[in-house]
């Protein structure tokens, strides 16, 4: 499976939401991240065919995709970041009706339904009215619904939203045994629900892609410019105005100040391993408050 | 199958819904029990069962003697109940009536003499642009022979054939059906049907939005063609059930004040609502025929209020966008005939009038439609289809269309 984005712009009247946006993926999972309002969104929604874009396509294995393609729409799973649930449905009711949707029926629905609700770890509250669900319970709902017709392109958008540290490392097993045959596209802003599990990331801002390149490539191209160093609170007040900020931990009556600069910020400073993160805020030079 | 069975549930058949559904029932009964409460007093009176001995006796063509005093007897009532309570109290004279039976059996007997003479001589003043009546029509066709290919000579020996085939009224207990003929009364049809079909039906595509549905549905295999189908035809059970929970009500309600349904076997002309069809059946038929012509136009309204729904952001817009549809259509009625004459086909044939069963199979209207008179009700049948046909299509459209912002 080969989806190719070609040269995608969407204009919400005057304002560009996605400038020639271009890039290619292969089985495997694929992160997009960017600052909230960078048009991970709308691509999303036009990728799977639910918003028309302004301009560029969407090519599957070379095919143009036409929006009408019921072809590619059977091998679509997608989780959109808002979603509710019907309150007069049970999750049951809820997957067998998504099911019914991407056209499974009778004992196929049921028992893709029972496999799925059990890595989800909802089999106890099947019968249970969605509207009654944590936020947590509702997000592991919307990945089994994703998941049901086996989909061979997934698209999920900001997935683990709700979800705690243990569901979230259960979801990231989830989709990395689920992706080996498959195309995942995981749009996030939190970079920990990719870096371990993404075979390439891509970099979106202001509606253009900035770098697509392996997790590895980001981080090793801020090799050197991650550091730690002592500070008073009254200095990192000051300080992280005009500093990209990656971490910040008390230790005794100081703090311990992870920084990303291309230079050594000060002499005392110690030079650290990068992560995702400190690429990440390196490439959109976050530096006002946005301390990860 | 599935898809239908899930949308019947968002629309219908869920607590909510269904609770509403009850209490709407139980509504409808009372309405009708309400409405029906002469015919409660009639039967606590002393000269209950005297009056339907009355009825039972005269059933039948009318018997001219029987008229002359029925008239007589009914007519004296009258001035004495005005001269003590004057003109305008029409109300009192008919609680009067049935607190009264044998009054109220001549008063009924006067008044279907009048509907016998009619039928042979037209009403008084005859409209000269459309006669009415048995001779009328004969010498209205008379002076028209030599014209046989006009429309106006086709219109009037179609009438006439109406006339022939019907024959003239009879009389017959139908006291439970002259109650039930409510139901089929604008102001009812309008608030206590068209409307309730309209909030129920108003979520149908909006809720998608409201619950965040829409991006699963729409990129899924099934999402832009079969959803529809499915939401098309729970709109269609969903107007046919409240129909059929509307009517069941009425229904109802009339039987438990009247403790019958006598006269179902009567001619369809003693059915209050349709005393001018030209349709031979009896009347038990022809109430069955308003219930499912009532059923018909409320689905085809429920298909409109559906297509307004997928093109609405949410179900406040659509609901009412709908009301002041049915407020609009139903004040239609009111318009001035220099207007009417402007816009008939909007009148005629909007969906408010086309849920009247009694407006379009009751009277003589006809079109002229290429030469050939068209009827009524015929008209009326086309155009629920071609708007059925056309709603259906939209839909499908407005859903290919559709797009998450």
């Amino acid at each position: 499976m080969k989806l190719t984005i070609q040269n995608i712009s969407k204009n919400y009247g005057n304002k560009q939401a996605l400038n020639g946006v271009s890039f290619e993926m292969e089985n495997g999972v694929y992160g997009l991240l960017g600052p909230n309002g960078a048009g991970k969104s709308t691509l999303i929604r036009i990728l799977v065919g639910v918003m028309e874009a302004n301009g560029g396509e969407v090519m599957v294995n070379g095919k143009r995709r036409k929006p009408s393609d019921r072809d590619y729409r059977s091998k679509l799973g997608y989780l959109p970041q808002s979603l509710d649930f019907y309150p007069e449905f049970s999750g049951l009711d809820y997957l067998r009706f998504v099911a019914a949707l991407k056209g499974l029926e009778g004992e196929a629905a049921e028992s893709k339904i029972k496999a799925l609700t059990e890595q989800v770890h909802l089999t106890n509250d099947l019968h249970r009215k969605c509207v009654n669900y944590s936020g947590g319970m509702k997000r592991r709902l919307g990945i089994a619904q994703a998941l049901l017709n086996d989909p061979e392109i997934l698209i999920l958008d900001e997935p683990t939203a709700g979800l705690d540290p243990h569901e979230r490392i259960k979801f990231r097993n989830l989709v990395s045994i689920f992706s080996r045959n498959r195309t995942v596209l995981l749009s996030t802003h939190i970079v920990s629900d990719i870096d371990s599990i993404a075979k390439e990331t891509v970099m979106i801002k202001d509606g253009k892609v900035g770098r697509m390149e392996s997790t590895q490539s980001f981080v090793d191209a801020i090799a050197g410019k991650v550091w730690l160093m002592k500070m008073t609170v009254d200095e990192l007040v000051e300080y992280q105005n005009d500093h990209i900020i990656s971490n910040v931990i008390p230790t005794g009556d100081k703090m311990e100040v992870r920084v990303v600069s291309d230079t050594k910020p000060s002499a005392d400073a110690a030079a650290a391993a990068p992560t995702l993160e400190d690429a990440y805020l390196y490439e959109f030079n976050q530096t006002k408050g946005d301390a990860v | 199958m599935k898809l239908f069975k899930y949308e019947m549930k968002k629309l219908l058949f869920n607590k909510n819904r269904l609770i509403l559904l009850a209490v709407m029932f139980i509504l409808f009964t009372l309405m009708s029990l309400l409405t029906s409460s002469g015919t409660f007093e009639m039967r606590g009176s002393s000269g209950y069962q005297e009056y339907l001995n009355l009825v039972t006796e005269h059933s039948g063509t009318l018997n001219p003697e029987q008229f002359a005093e029925s008239k007589q007897i009914s007519e004296a009532a009258r001035a004495s109940h005005e001269a003590e309570y004057g003109k305008a109290e029409n109300d009192l004279f008919v609680a009067y009536l049935f607190r009264n039976p044998v009054m109220k059996f001549h008063y009924d007997y006067a008044n279907f003499g009048e509907r016998v003479y009619e039928y042979w001589n037209g009403p008084e003043p005859q409209d000269k642009s459309d006669i009415k009546g048995f001779y009328p029509l004969e010498e209205k066709l008379e002076t028209l022979k030599n014209q046989q290919d006009s429309y106006e000579y086709k219109y009037y020996q179609k009438r006439l054939a109406t006339e022939l085939s019907q024959g003239e009224p009879v009389f017959a207990n139908k006291q439970f059906w002259n109650n039930f003929s409510a139901a089929f009364d604008i102001t009812r049809v309008v608030f206590l049907l068209l409307m309730i079909v309209a909030f129920f039906i108003a979520p149908v595509f909006t809720r998608e939005i409201k619950d965040d549905m829409n991006s699963i549905i729409l990129c899924s295999l099934k999402g832009r063609r079969e959803i529809v189908t499915a939401k098309l035809l729970s709109v269609c059970s969903t107007a046919a059930i409240l129909t059929a929970v509307y009517f069941a009500g009425n229904f109802i309600g009339a039987f438990i004040a009247n403790g019958n349904i006598v006269g179902f076997d009567a001619p369809a002309r003693c059915f209050a609502t349709f005393e001018g069809t030209a349709i031979d059946t009896t009347v038990g038929g022809i109430a069955f025929f308003g219930v499912l012509w009532t059923t018909l136009a409320a689905v085809v309204f429920g298909l409109v209020v559906c297509l307004i729904s997928a093109y609405a952001k949410n179900q406040t817009s659509v609901f009412g966008l709908s009301i002041v549809f049915i407020l609009t259509f139903s004040m239609m009625g009111f318009l001035p005939d220099h207007i009417h004459a402007m816009i008939w086909p909007l009148i005629d044939f909007n969906f408010v009038t086309l849920s009247l069963c009694g407006m379009i199979f009751s009277g003589s209207t006809m079109y002229n439609f290429l030469g050939m008179p068209l009827s009524y009700g015929i008209a009326a049948f086309i155009v629920c289809i071609a708007l059925s046909v056309i709603t259906v299509l939209l839909t499908y459209l407005a859903q290919r269309k559709r797009s998450v912002v």
